[in-house]
């Protein structure tokens, strides 16, 4: 039997607001003429307007949804209310065998990834077109970062105090530029800098740290060829330039019972990012899983926090490899209850410092904390641990309150993102 | 780590090349950043002759370098006493997801009820969905009451960190036992609490202790500001008895009106108050009941004689306002006897004239009244023949509230001359619930109008009985097409999802008539109220 979904994450699947109000509504038994699940798939029949019920099914594995209901949303209202329902009320799935009409669907499902497996295998690149494809953007990222450069020493030379008053334009058009010479994650940081000249006190030093750190890039790349390809691929990293997924599965992966620590997700314009973070209980090492979804498209909604997970996890190359992909899942994911945070908040940090010594572009760091009280003075929220060393914790961060009601002045344990300056809260132990 | 501090301070190296970059090297070169040990020799490696490129790579130097060796500070914890362990166990995963599904707003409605079944059960609400509670409460002040027992410990820890949350900090019943150590504490908290703390301290303590309530009080009443005087002694509302009475009366000479009003208030509700017996000993006189050959009253109004100051601290207002009820003007002696007629128990007529509700409001319509001197300001009002005896009427229908009289609600309700909708309902609020479903099950038998908001009133657990007669009436209401009642019919519809015996879902699901011209129209709201009502018997079921 594997893990079920919470009311929450269920919710987290709709596509909007109204599939989601409307699956509710639809999470009712009376409102289903069948109900079943076994441990591949759930599914029902549901009375809706027309004279034969829809039959709606979910695959457990990506999971997948199908509903012969008209609706063009995905999933639609009546896998939301369907999930919703086996949530909330898991004795009303009566069927226990899948009926022809679900077992046709998932055998063919299986297929047809297995299918997709098969030719992505045949279709791998051919090593020459790709060495050629990567001398034609090595080419187009140097010109682009020597423009970069140029646009960086005028700064300094005239001074920062000349960026008060520029228009979104003056940051905008370098930032295309990079986009122009495949460096989108270089644009992401001059775009980054457009809001700081206005954003009040020390603006200046905030300014001249990311500047610093394009500096550092620029630099880095100048020397591409001479340096490690662990430093390399953390370059190309923080450039945006990506390495194939293929590629890194085939590296090693390294196998453990990861726990899921915390999630954060982030919706940017059209698009939502989401990133996992792993804890690998005896390789003791931290993995972070991204995951991306543009306009209604679902999240990854496999990775539950709190989980424990038996996989094989590939990282990307780095200097301190934190992004991966998880290769495979050998045993559906357990429920765990508690955690080894660090007892100090300066074990913690010293993790961090000996992460931002092997790669100085980390800008997110996986924080997890043993014993620590958090305190709310009306202003700020702070944890402090039982050497009375505190860190502050970002104050835009989710259940923050949840957090000081599970403590109640004892010390509990927080996971969150560390971001050199402040904390944000993901999760919290009692 | 390195914890070696070099000479020069990292941060003084930083605000100069601060300093230099916000100027631009063009105008400020760079001066050469010296440092001690493995920074010093970083910072030596910059070529002297390219100014910008030593100055960004010091500052990348540098800021990594701060970054990656900042420490978390030793600090003074704040002194905060960690919460006590709760005894009551937390309530079961799933009831914790109905608590969710509540607050989310779907079944808000319920939640008053889902509160009372959890402290029967003996539980208290998940430490992780206290936040969520004491932000949907803050507003509901109906329920206040209900979270105490079920907060826990924990909960009333956690709202004593939220200035938001205040109104659920103050926990009584952890002191209710009547113990000289209690009472200290509940002195303490009186004297050391906000406004907020206060309030709910003492909207408890009213409940469960009404005279502590007002002991404390008086200890730092004499101190206490014109407005918190007045919300303090709103207090009262709850318990108010005869034990009360010397401080109201007290009260009564108050330096603010607000409280003097306040007092009167809660005076008036109080049969054995010397107030009360003010008014009696001034109206009594003025009327004279005959109840043969039928019911009668005279009026002698002459007898009120001057407004004295005896009436002004009983707070009776000398002048009259310009417009009044159904009446144009009202004249100055008209006036103060409807007021005073108004604080009397209608009870007090019924037993001195020994007569019925009745008879007294038949002897009404009958009466006689006697002006004696002619009053200037009414002469417009007298054209209208029955305007004194809507005077007694309505006095004795706001009495009839204020004394909670059912004996005489109801005599109101069954009669048709004096009444309005507004005073039906208020009328209505005066019955306990089984009177007030016989009232209805009576209404629904005639076969008369739905009187939609009387029902809107009946906000209690109903009856089978009550619940089936409901049902029977819509559902053949919509078998008869009836276009009109559908309207009322939605909103009777879901009052039956929120307050019927989740017992009878069978009884709510089955029996509508489906293939009704009109079921189209109320299809949505029948399935709404099934749903509550199965929600409602999933919840408590969870809890029993």
């Amino acid at each position: 039997m594997s893990m079920s979904w919470t009311t929450d994450q269920v919710l987290a699947l709709a596509p909007d607001a109204s599939s989601a109000k409307s699956g509710k509504g639809l999470a009712n038994p009376r409102k289903w003429v069948t109900l079943g699940h076994d441990e591949h798939a759930i599914w029902g029949e549901c009375q809706g307007s027309s004279k034969t019920p829809y039959r709606t099914q979910v695959d457990k594995n990506g999971p997948g949804f199908r509903c012969s209901c008209p609706s063009r949303k995905f999933p639609c209202k009546h896998a939301i209310g369907l999930l919703l329902l086996l949530a909330n009320k898991p004795e009303a799935f009566t069927e226990t065998t899948q009926p022809d009409w679900v077992s046709e669907w998932i055998t063919s499902r299986t297929e047809k990834a297995e299918k997709r497996e098969t030719k992505k295998r045949a279709t791998a690149n051919d090593p020459k077109a790709q060495a050629k494809r990567t001398s034609e953007r090595r080419d187009k990222i140097t010109a682009g970062l020597n423009d970069l450069d140029r646009w960086v020493r005028d700064l300094v030379r005239q001074g920062l105090a000349t960026t008060q008053g520029k228009p979104y334009s003056f940051w905008e058009s370098t930032a295309a530029r990079l986009v122009d010479a495949q460096a989108p994650g270089a644009a992401r940081m001059v775009r980054e800098m457009a809001g700081i000249p206005a954003s009040g006190n020390g603006w200046q030093d905030r300014l001249l740290v990311r500047l610093a750190q394009l500096h550092l890039l620029i630099e880095g790349y100048k020397r591409f060829d001479t340096l490690p390809p662990a430093t390399q691929a953390d370059i190309r990293s923080i450039l945006g330039w990506n390495y194939n997924q293929e590629e890194v599965l085939a590296t090693e992966s390294v196998r453990d019972q990861w726990h899921i620590l915390g999630q954060n997700i982030e919706q940017e314009d059209n698009l939502k990012s989401q990133r996992t973070w792993l804890w690998g209980t005896n390789s003791q090492r931290s993995a972070l899983i991204l995951d991306f979804a543009h306009g209604n498209q679902p999240l990854d909604k496999s990775l539950v926090v709190n989980t424990m997970l038996d996989a094989d996890v590939a990282f990307f190359p780095s200097n301190y490899p934190l992004r991966a992909l998880i290769k495979q899942q050998h045993t559906p994911p357990t429920s765990f209850a508690t955690f080894a945070g660090s007892p100090t908040t300066l074990g913690a940090t010293n993790n961090y410092t000996a992460a931002l010594a092997r790669n100085p572009w980390i800008e997110r760091f996986p924080l997890a904390l043993n014993k620590v009280v958090p305190f709310y003075d009306g202003e700020n929220w702070r944890v402090y641990d039982t050497e009375d060393r505190s860190l502050t914790l970002n104050k835009n961060s989710k259940n923050l309150w949840e957090m000081v009601a599970t403590s109640g002045g004892h010390p509990i344990g927080i996971f969150g993102e560390w971001d050199g300056r402040q904390l944000t809260l993901l999760n919290t132990w009692g | 780590m390195t914890n070696n501090i070099p000479t020069n301070p990292p941060s003084e190296l930083w605000d100069n090349l601060v300093t230099t970059a916000l100027l631009g090297t063009e105008r400020r070169p760079m001066a050469q950043a010296q440092a001690n040990e493995a920074l010093g020799t970083a910072l030596a490696q910059f070529d002297p002759n390219d100014q910008e490129r030593t100055l960004l790579g010091a500052s990348a130097l540098l800021s990594l370098y701060q970054q990656a060796g900042m420490v978390p500070t030793i600090a003074q914890r704040p002194k905060l006493a960690p919460s006590a362990t709760d005894e009551r166990p937390m309530c079961s995963a799933r009831a914790s997801q109905h608590l969710g599904m509540m607050l989310d707003g779907k079944y808000g409605a319920v939640l008053g009820e889902w509160l009372e079944a959890l402290t029967q059960a003996g539980q208290r609400v998940p430490e992780t969905m206290l936040p969520s509670l004491l932000d949907t409460c803050r507003t509901n002040k109906d329920i206040h009451q209900l979270l105490h027992p079920v907060l826990g410990k924990r909960g009333h820890w956690l709202a004593a960190q939220n200035p938001a949350w205040h109104y659920a900090s103050i926990n009584v019943a952890a002191s209710e036992e009547n113990n000289d150590q209690a009472d200290e504490e509940l002195t303490e908290t009186w004297e050391t609490s906000d406004r907020t703390q206060r309030m709910a301290l003492l909207r408890q303590l009213r409940q469960q202790r009404p005279d502590k309530a007002r002991e404390l009080l008086l200890t730092t009443w004499a101190k206490e500001k014109a407005r918190d005087r007045k919300d303090f002694l709103d207090t009262f509302i709850v318990g108010v008895s005869q034990a009360d009475e010397p401080f109201l009366e007290y009260a009564l000479d108050d330096r603010s009106k607000e409280v003097r009003n306040v007092a009167v208030g809660l005076l008036i509700g109080l049969p054995e108050s010397r107030l009360v017996q003010r008014m009696i000993d001034r109206v009594a006189p003025i009327f004279t009941y005959t109840s043969q050959p039928e019911p009668k009253l005279t009026v002698e109004i002459a007898l009120l004689e001057k407004f004295d100051a005896a009436m002004q601290r009983d707070q009776i207002v000398e002048t009259p306002p310009y417009t009044w009820g159904n009446v144009r003007k009202i004249g100055k002696k008209a006036w103060w006897l409807r007021q005073m007629l108004e604080a009397i128990p209608p009870k007090y007529w019924t037993n001195v004239w020994d007569a019925s509700p009745e008879d007294l409001l038949e002897a009404a319509a009958q009466s006689n009244w006697n002006w004696g001197i002619q009053d200037e300001d009414l002469l417009e009002a007298t054209a209208q023949i029955d305007w004194s005896t809507t005077i007694l009427i309505s006095a004795w229908a706001a009495a009839t509230m204020d004394y909670a009289d059912p004996a005489w609600a109801n005599t109101f309700l069954e009669q048709t001359t004096f009444k309005s909708r507004f005073m039906c309902e208020e009328l209505f609020e005066v019955l306990p619930p089984e009177q007030r479903e016989a009232y209805l099950m009576s209404i629904l038998q005639k076969r008369t109008d739905i009187t939609e908001h009387l029902f809107q009133q009946c906000q209690h657990r109903w009856s089978p009985e009550f619940t089936k007669a409901v049902l029977d009436s819509i559902r053949s209401s919509i078998k008869n097409a009836d276009t009109r009642t559908i309207h009322a019919n939605i909103s009777l519809v879901s009052n039956i999802g929120l307050y019927t015996p989740p017992t009878m879902l069978d009884a709510v699901t089955n029996g509508w008539p489906t293939d009704a011209e009109v079921w189209h129209n109320m299809e949505a709201a029948v399935e709404a109220c099934i749903d509550t009502v199965q929600f409602r018997q999933d919840m408590l079921k969870e809890l029993a």
